[in-house]
């Protein structure tokens, strides 16, 4: 009894010392720091990216998972960032908070270098301080979440590539001011920080230029009717609605049911959602109008055109503002690496807060970072009219740069 | 006046759709006395069979319909023999739990299948819309509310005068006894989750052009159906659509006329306080189901 006492003990030793000497050699071998891919130059492996967008859960951001494929599919084919291709990881998080964070502490366990994702608050403000923590550089792909320098979940290591959103406000406002010349405007909105957010930037921007707000409603994010919301609305000469595309696109029939379907009904880049994904019958869609980045179905540059024909075969579906910026943020995460000459990703960060691109960019023409690291100034507006995309207003950096922030 | 006809009629329309998932939960308790979870599965499920059926094989939106009940009939047999005939003597929890997975096992199939993204169910009626009292009624709605008063007189029929209906009530009323007397409780239990995986289907298809369709777009009207069957009185026919029908204006009236904000607290406050001051159901019945 003794014996097969010391033997077990004896066992129990070797196994603890086994354990522990490779809890050291892995150690050793990864060179200390978080366990992850550390701050180090990296120079001979291949740039680590990240894409963590919802794939499952209430709404789908699979565009922006292709157009950050595509972009990767692309640079490989073409010889990769300099001369290694890109690992590409890609995370599904339900666009649901928990799992925001879990996909985010995987990419990070997992070594990326890059990550590209965060379309919504939810997602962003999850992710946000895991990535900043971890040192990971962010791009993030919100328009309304407080990724900006100075905001909660800003950092030396987080950047927006989409326009932010008071600037798409701003441009929507005037469009509806100076171009519809409405007297008198409804506001609907999603019930989370997008729509919460959105509506009173809009009331203000109405009200001081002496339009009347009708009425202000944020509905739930699985709303299956709104005739509520719209019955308020009666009146208006435009109606904005801020949501996601199913929301928008059951306010827009609702609307049509209750005699509102003259009146322009502008949204975010959800309503270029709604006309590819066909969520509102064609002859519904002529008071559609979209306010965006960006929409590749209505732009004229030529090489976006063609960019949007290979997206269409690659993936058979229609490239839509959301492809684009994915497609483009990759395209910004090689200029960063090489313009930092590595992989260290302090020098990333710092090679975004200098650079310029304006090569092979599908959405904005030129991307180029503020004080806040927001890399993008540009904005869209957009007809759906008949199915057909067609751009009625463009608004520049020179006119949009800084509108909509808070002075003092 | 026509604001308050407006919202009457969508509000008649979301209890129209919570009575058939709420019946399909109450047809299957009352003869397996478990409570089946999956049924916002097979809402999803149901919608997106009606999606394929009216675009990828190009039938007629009705028989597209029909075919996705059709077909939900037979899910729910299949839903019988893996997920509750296994665990037939097992504690009701367990095949709860069973029932459970087995919802999310379909909205996982839907995302497989389809993918997350949304899409749109068209309804043979479009967008077009009747005057009511001077308020625009969709076409739709009056459409979903006349199909469930149709499926609810239909139910009541089968379970009132056939003999699978007084066998599935001798069933509810004392299932050892009914046992005894030779009641064939096996066949029963393939015909009722038929029956219930049939409705969620029917009011997937009729949630559908109102709302897009998703994979988890069944998970708020069962949520609603199940407090419709609670308020209601568990197990009796009457009274579930009473309380679906309840839920669904106090929802609309509640929103229109004191809160949009709020809209969605207000059907569960209402069904709080019902059951704090009569828990056995407006229309008595069982206290609560055996979970």
């Amino acid at each position: 009894m003794a014996d097969r006492f010391a033997n077990r003990k004896r066992a129990l030793k070797a196994g603890v010392g086994a354990l522990l000497s490779a809890i050291v050699c892995a150690a050793c071998g990864n060179g200390g720091g978080t366990g992850t891919a550390a701050e180090g130059d990296g120079a001979n492996r291949p740039l680590v990216l990240g894409s963590v967008f919802a794939l499952t859960g209430p709404q789908s951001q699979a565009p922006y998972v292709n157009g950050v494929r595509f972009a990767v599919e692309e640079i490989n084919a073409a010889g990769g960032v300099n001369g290694q291709k890109i690992e590409l990881k890609e995370y599904d998080d339900a666009l649901n908070a928990q799992k925001s964070a879990s996909a985010a502490q995987l990419a990070v366990s997992e070594g990326v270098d890059v990550v590209i994702g965060g379309p919504t608050a939810i997602q962003t403000n999850a992710a946000a301080p895991i990535y900043q923590r971890a040192g990971v550089v962010h791009l993030n792909m919100a328009s309304s979440t407080a990724v900006a320098k100075d905001e909660s979940f800003g950092g030396d290591r987080t950047f927006r590539v989409v326009t932010p959103m008071p600037e798409q406000i701003h441009a929507a406002a005037e469009y509806l001011i100076k171009e519809v010349k409405v007297k008198k405007v409804g506001l609907l909105g999603l019930n989370t920080d997008f729509g919460q957010n959105a509506l009173p930037l809009y009331a203000e921007k109405f009200q001081a230029a002496g339009v009347e707000v009708i009425d202000s409603k944020l509905y739930p994010q699985d709303a299956k009717d709104l005739t509520n919301e719209l019955l308020a609305m009666r009146g208006a000469d435009a109606i904005v609605d801020w949501g996601f595309p199913n929301q928008f696109a059951l306010a827009t029939k609702t609307a049509y049911q209750n005699g509102m379907g003259d009146i322009p009904h502008l949204g975010p880049s959800a309503v270029g959602i709604v006309n590819t994904l066909g969520l509102v019958p064609v002859e519904n869609r002529d008071s559609l109008i979209g306010m965006s980045s960006c929409d590749p179905a209505a732009d004229t540059r030529p090489h976006v055109q063609e960019w949007a024909k290979r997206f269409q075969a690659r993936f058979d579906a229609v490239a839509d503002a959301s492809a684009a910026s994915g497609y483009d943020a990759v395209q910004l995460a090689k200029a960063a690496v090489e313009a930092a000459g590595s992989l260290d990703r302090a020098k990333i960060a710092e090679a975004l807060t200098t650079l310029t691109l304006s090569q092979n960019t599908m959405c904005a023409s030129t991307y180029k970072s503020d004080d806040r690291h927001e890399l993008m100034h540009e904005a869209v507006v957009i007809s759906y009219a008949k199915g057909e995309p067609k751009e009625l207003a463009r608004y520049t950096a020179a006119e949009l740069a800084g509108t909509g922030r808070k002075q003092g | 006046m026509s604001n308050f006809v407006a919202l009457l009629f969508s509000g008649l329309t979301l209890g129209a759709i919570y009575t058939l998932v709420s019946l399909g939960i109450v047809i299957l308790y009352k003869a397996t006395g478990i409570v089946n979870a999956a049924q916002f599965g097979l809402v999803g499920l149901g919608a997106y069979l009606a999606f394929w059926a009216s675009t990828d094989l190009g039938l007629p939106l009705v028989a597209a319909y029909l075919l996705s009940i059709a077909v939900m009939a037979l899910v729910g047999v299949g839903l019988e023999r893996l997920a509750y005939a296994p665990l037939r003597s097992r504690p009701v929890d367990s095949v709860f739990l069973s029932t459970l997975a087995g919802g999310f096992a379909f909205v996982g199939l839907i995302v497989l299948w389809y993918d997350a993204e949304p899409r749109s169910l068209a309804s043979p009626f479009g967008l077009e819309t009747v005057e009511i009292l001077g308020a625009p009624v969709p076409k739709h709605s009056l459409f979903v509310i006349v199909v469930c008063a149709i499926a609810v007189a239909a139910l009541s029929w089968a379970f009132n005068r056939t003999r699978m209906g007084r066998q599935v009530r001798a069933l509810a009323f004392d299932r050892d006894a009914a046992r005894l007397q030779g009641i064939p409780v096996n066949r029963l239990s393939i015909i009722t989750f038929a029956l219930a995986s049939a409705m969620a289907g029917l009011a997937g298809t009729l949630l559908g052009p109102v709302a897009a369709l998703t994979p988890e777009m069944g998970l708020s009207p069962m949520l609603f159906a199940f407090g419709a069957a609670i308020i209601g009185g568990f197990g009796r026919f009457g009274g579930v659509v009473a309380g679906a029908v309840l839920l669904g204006l106090v929802e609309q009236f509640g929103g229109g006329y004191i809160s949009t904000n709020w809209r969605e607290v207000f059907p569960f406050a209402a069904m709080l306080l019902i059951i704090a001051f009569r828990p056995e159901g407006l229309f008595g019945g069982e206290a609560r189901a055996r979970l």
